[in-house]
């Protein structure tokens, strides 16, 4: 009897160098190499520009990370969400902006914790969090903004049909809106519906673009560095599956 | 030095174990994995359940301290206080059932619903806005739209007979393209993400998010 599972070898290897490429250019940031990233996305570089504007209104600043559950298939779009959340907040800290969170129940004491400790790595000790949480998570967040009268209104995070209800009646209320989302359903509604938005993969980058984190980072680059290969793998199966030669797919499939 | 190893080393090494062993039984053969991971995932209902009781003592504990310290939504915390227990009681007392079904499922389920019937309002004004053609991208965006359209509704077939064949083309060609790129971009995020937290350079699920490394 195998050890591996017939099917998933080929798998079980490129797994394996996926994983040792981001841990060891990882590792490398935590050794001080620094990583220049070339990619800018527009959505990030909006971040502080929305949140001056907000100050310059004197007007708060709506987060929410999505209410989807920390432990289930969009589980990992939830932590990112809260990443983000953190280095937003530690934005607004730094800008002097009041920032409201809007969670799910079981994101409280996580988002309290990274909403006191962005204020603290700015300086700020003893800032009561003013995080929120719903049941009925879109009219909570929806309520949120109205009374607030918040001025900006950031989703990243794990989203389900929520969305377009938070982000449309925010667009009504006319906040200026920055968002993203990962999953595919959503992820021309939050185009739709933001000023700036991130699709895919870029919400995972975006926590480490934010964090100027050269441990982040190095993940990052290690990210671009898997993501040239697989195109090159996909470019190359289709060339060769055209010419009728399956020598690829029949290693793929081992 | 105990609260280090205790708040930080030792969530940082049980992740790394489960979530190895875990990827491990997913590519490997090894009864030993198999029975661990079945185990694993046993207890993972006991420790939900133990959170979910941690999370009700945090909950009340907070509104208990804004409606003694009257903070300014304490009548809020009260109502909060007075429905958790009035919810407590109707679900754990026996012969209660009826009224549970009366209480829960019959107000609180249909409100629910009657809000996420909204959605379809904000769908149609998400939609008015989106057509609005201000650039490139947008344009791109409002023609998917009306081949979505055209293709799936019946008048489309009757403006034009290839309108059909035309959605199935768009669907199946450009449209698993573009999912196939975020589903793959999503799912080696993903990795890095487990990476990172098993490696214990990221430990949101932590509470801190603070330069690592």
């Amino acid at each position: 009897m195998s050890i591996l599972i017939s099917g998933k070898i080929t798998a079980f290897v490129l797994f394996t160098l996926i994983v040792i490429t981001i841990a060891y250019l990882s590792f490398q940031g935590t050794r001080g190499r620094k990583y220049n990233l070339k990619r800018k996305l527009e959505a990030i570089e909006a971040i502080p520009e929305a949140i001056g504007r907000a100050v310059e209104l004197n007007r708060p600043i709506h987060y929410t990370p999505g209410s989807e559950s920390t432990t289930g298939g969009r589980g990992t779009q939830t932590w990112m969400g809260i990443v983000i959340g953190g280095y937003v907040t530690k934005i607004c800290a730094k800008l002097g902006a009041k920032i409201t969170w809007s969670v799910r129940a079981e994101h409280l004491p996580m988002a309290r914790e990274i909403y006191r400790e962005a204020f603290l790595l700015e300086g700020q000790i003893g800032v009561e969090p003013d995080v929120r949480y719903y049941g009925a998570f879109a009219v909570g967040c929806i309520e949120t903004m109205a009374t607030d009268k918040s001025a900006v209104n950031i989703l990243f995070g794990g989203f389900g049909s929520e969305l377009p209800q938070i982000a449309e009646a925010a667009a009504r209320l006319g906040c200026f809106q920055i968002g993203g989302s990962s999953n595919p359903p959503m992820v021309p509604l939050v185009v739709a519906s933001c000023d700036y938005s991130l699709i895919g993969e870029e919400n995972f980058a975006a926590g480490a673009i934010l964090s100027e984190n050269h441990v982040q980072l190095g993940g990052l680059v290690a990210l671009d560095i898997i993501k040239v290969c697989f195109t090159s793998l996909i470019v190359l199966g289709s060339l060769l599956i055209s010419a009728n030669i399956t020598a690829l797919i029949d290693i793929l499939k081992i | 030095m105990g609260s280090v190893v205790g708040r930080r080393l030792a969530p940082v090494i049980l992740t790394a174990i489960f979530g190895i062993v875990m990827i491990l039984n997913f590519f490997l053969n090894i009864p030993a994995l198999a029975s661990f991971t079945a185990e694993a995932q046993r207890m993972f209902v006991p420790i939900v359940a133990s959170a979910g009781v941690v999370g009700g003592v945090n909950l009340l504990l907070y509104h208990f301290t804004s409606v003694s310290r009257r903070r300014g939504d304490w009548p809020l915390s009260a109502l909060l206080i007075g429905t958790f227990f009035f919810f407590l009681v109707i679900t754990i007392t026996p012969g209660l059932e009826s009224f549970y079904a009366l209480m829960y499922p019959a107000i609180v389920g249909r409100l629910k619903e009657a809000t996420w019937a909204l959605i379809s309002l904000f769908m149609v004004s998400m939609a008015y806005r989106s057509f609005k053609i201000r650039n490139l991208e947008t344009l791109l965006f409002t023609l998917g739209c009306v081949v979505i359209l055209f293709g799936n509704a019946p008048v489309g077939e009757a403006i034009w007979p290839g309108a059909g064949k035309a959605l199935r083309w768009f669907m199946d060609i450009p449209t698993m393209a573009g999912m196939r790129a975020i589903t793959i971009g999503v799912g080696l995020g993903i990795i890095a993400y487990g990476v990172r937290v098993m490696l214990g350079y990221d430990r949101t699920a932590l509470g801190e998010f603070s330069e690592v490394g």
